[in-house]
């Protein structure tokens, strides 16, 4: 059985044949692809079986892996990102981490880091697909947003919102205990590895975020209410009347 | 400013030609003459101060135009630097990863063994070099820091692991950091301060083990992270530690270390402080507040 599907996208042909090798021993399933097009040829022929993570050079030959990890998540928003670059700068990095990817690996790296922070990606994707089934299937109503899980995505009236993996894994959390108090610590350990270094404050401005997409008045939270020293708890309708 | 010293000057010299067209009156010059004197000064004031005005304003211009074309000659050089390095990234990761691949493979043995484990420490040291030249020039280039709550034991722990893998044989760590104790930094930059300072202690250090005591605890004005090791010390003058290209009297490195810690800490709102006496302590502190 496979480790899981990959997209590796690098340009340099013996890094990418080095890690095509070593992945594939490992188990996984690796596609890989030499610059953008072919990248985006991949994911486009992936169709029902799409990526279940993509490592994403960001210095192609024929365009950025930035813009890549854009329409990868417009297509194939269940696939996760790993950005796997020279680019190393603290602004590099912020820009690959707005970006909704999971991780951001700076080279050279050892090949076992490598390989721990994929599978630890991997499994964080796992979760969040996760009984997802198909985009549309799984929509429900949060405050004043329409969240469907399985497309990573929300609508709020017209307005279409695209959601990042943490976004929508935090969201559903919240959503499947909801009425409960869900602490910080909790959050932490269900969304986040301890490689990425969380704080119970990289929670609280991820909530922050999420009251932006559900609340009427995000300054007055109502959706979901925090729970002074423990956590936050989400209150639909039913748990208010 | 310029104006000001050529409007100074004009005004004292036609006070001055005023006091001599005075002076000759009162010695019986005739009025035409006086009038024919006072009007040849006025006419070598403008023409002076006129000269003056456009000799200064070329020298500022030239001055401006040279802090200019130097301005920019360190930039190109900076970028060419950064790229140069920057380039140097990609063969060093597919040395470490292929030469990983044949030492994970189990086929090497013994003598083999041995050699890609000396392969794998050399790579380690010129990722070192390149990751120094590269901050090195990030930092003179003006880059910034992106400060975040990083929780000391979790990064020490991921931090870490590819040392304890790769010099298990030679590094002794050991670590006491209180579980729940974060600080306000970039992760990105402690991992500079932390390599700087475990190669510093590697090559510094016994030839056979080298123990490296890591311990980190809240003090007055933030929080404060030690890094000690039981290597040789330093011989030299102690402030010559952490100035940019400064090393000490039987040191083969580059100078650059030590100065990145401390430019790292500064822009992180904290401070770094050495001792060589007995080992070497690095004393990091981290200040609660919001970096400078």
């Amino acid at each position: 059985m496979s480790a899981g599907k990959l997209l590796l996208v690098e340009d340099e042909p013996n890094v990418g044949s080095t890690l095509e090798e070593r992945l594939r021993h490992e188990g996984f399933e690796v596609a890989w692809a030499k610059g953008f097009a072919e990248a985006l040829g991949f994911v486009k022929s992936s169709g029902a079986a799409p990526f279940e993570l993509a490592l994403l050079d960001v210095g192609l030959g024929d365009g950025s892996g930035f813009d890549l990890a854009s329409e990868i998540r417009a297509r194939s928003a269940a696939t996760a990102v790993v950005f796997v670059t020279a680019l190393g700068r603290p602004e590099e990095r912020v820009q690959g981490l707005e970006l909704g990817a999971e991780d951001y690996i700076v080279k050279p790296f050892h090949f076992r880091e490598l390989l721990l922070r994929v599978q630890n990606a991997l499994k964080r994707a796992r979760g969040i697909a996760r009984g997802s089934g198909a985009p549309g299937a799984s929509s429900v109503e949060i405050g004043r947003a329409r969240v469907d899980f399985a497309a990573f995505s929300a609508r709020r009236g017209a307005e279409a919102i695209s959601l990042t993996h943490k976004e929508c894994a935090l969201l559903r959390l919240l959503h499947e205990r909801r009425g409960c108090v869900v602490s910080r610590e909790e959050i932490l350990s269900e969304i986040w590895s301890s490689d990425e270094l969380p704080t119970t404050r990289t929670v609280d401005n991820f909530i922050l975020r999420l009251r932006k997409l559900v609340e009427t008045d995000p300054s007055d939270p109502l959706v979901i209410r925090s729970i002074r020293g423990i956590g936050y708890q989400l209150v639909t309708e039913r748990e208010k009347s | 400013m310029m104006l000001l010293l050529v409007g100074w000057w004009g005004s004292l010299l036609y006070s001055q030609a005023e006091r001599i067209a005075e002076l000759e009156k009162r010695v019986g010059a005739s009025p035409e003459h006086v009038v024919e004197a006072r009007f040849r000064a006025r006419r070598m004031i403008v023409w002076e101060s006129s000269a003056l005005f456009v000799l200064l304003l070329a020298a500022a211009g030239a001055g401006l135009w040279m802090l200019f074309r130097d301005s920019r000659r360190t930039r190109e050089l900076e970028a060419f630097f950064a790229s140069i390095t920057h380039e140097l990234k990609t063969p060093l990761t597919s040395i470490r990863l292929q030469t990983e691949a044949l030492a994970d493979s189990g086929e090497a043995t013994g003598r083999q063994a041995e050699l890609l484990r000396r392969l794998l420490e050399d790579t380690g040291r010129l990722e070192g070099q390149v990751e120094r030249m590269l901050e090195l020039a990030r930092l003179e280039g003006g880059g910034i820091v992106f400060l975040r709550e990083v929780p000391v034991a979790a990064w020490l722990e991921s931090a870490l692991r590819p040392w304890r893998e790769v010099h298990s044989g030679r590094l002794e760590l050991e670590v006491n950091v209180p579980p729940n104790l974060s600080i306000r930094a970039d992760a990105a930059a402690l991992d500079v301060i932390l390599r700087n300072t475990l190669e510093n202690a590697l090559k510094h250090g016994a030839s056979e083990r080298t123990k490296v005591s890591i311990s980190a605890g809240r003090a007055a004005d933030g929080v404060e992270l030690t890094i000690r090791d039981d290597g040789a010390g330093f011989p030299g003058e102690p402030r010559d530690l952490g100035v940019l290209f400064r090393k000490g009297p039987s040191s083969k490195g580059t100078g650059i270390g030590l100065y990145l810690v401390t430019t790292l800490m500064a822009r992180m709102g904290g401070s770094a402080e050495f001792d060589g006496s007995t080992g070497f302590r690095t004393r990091l502190r981290f200040s609660t507040g919001e970096a400078s």
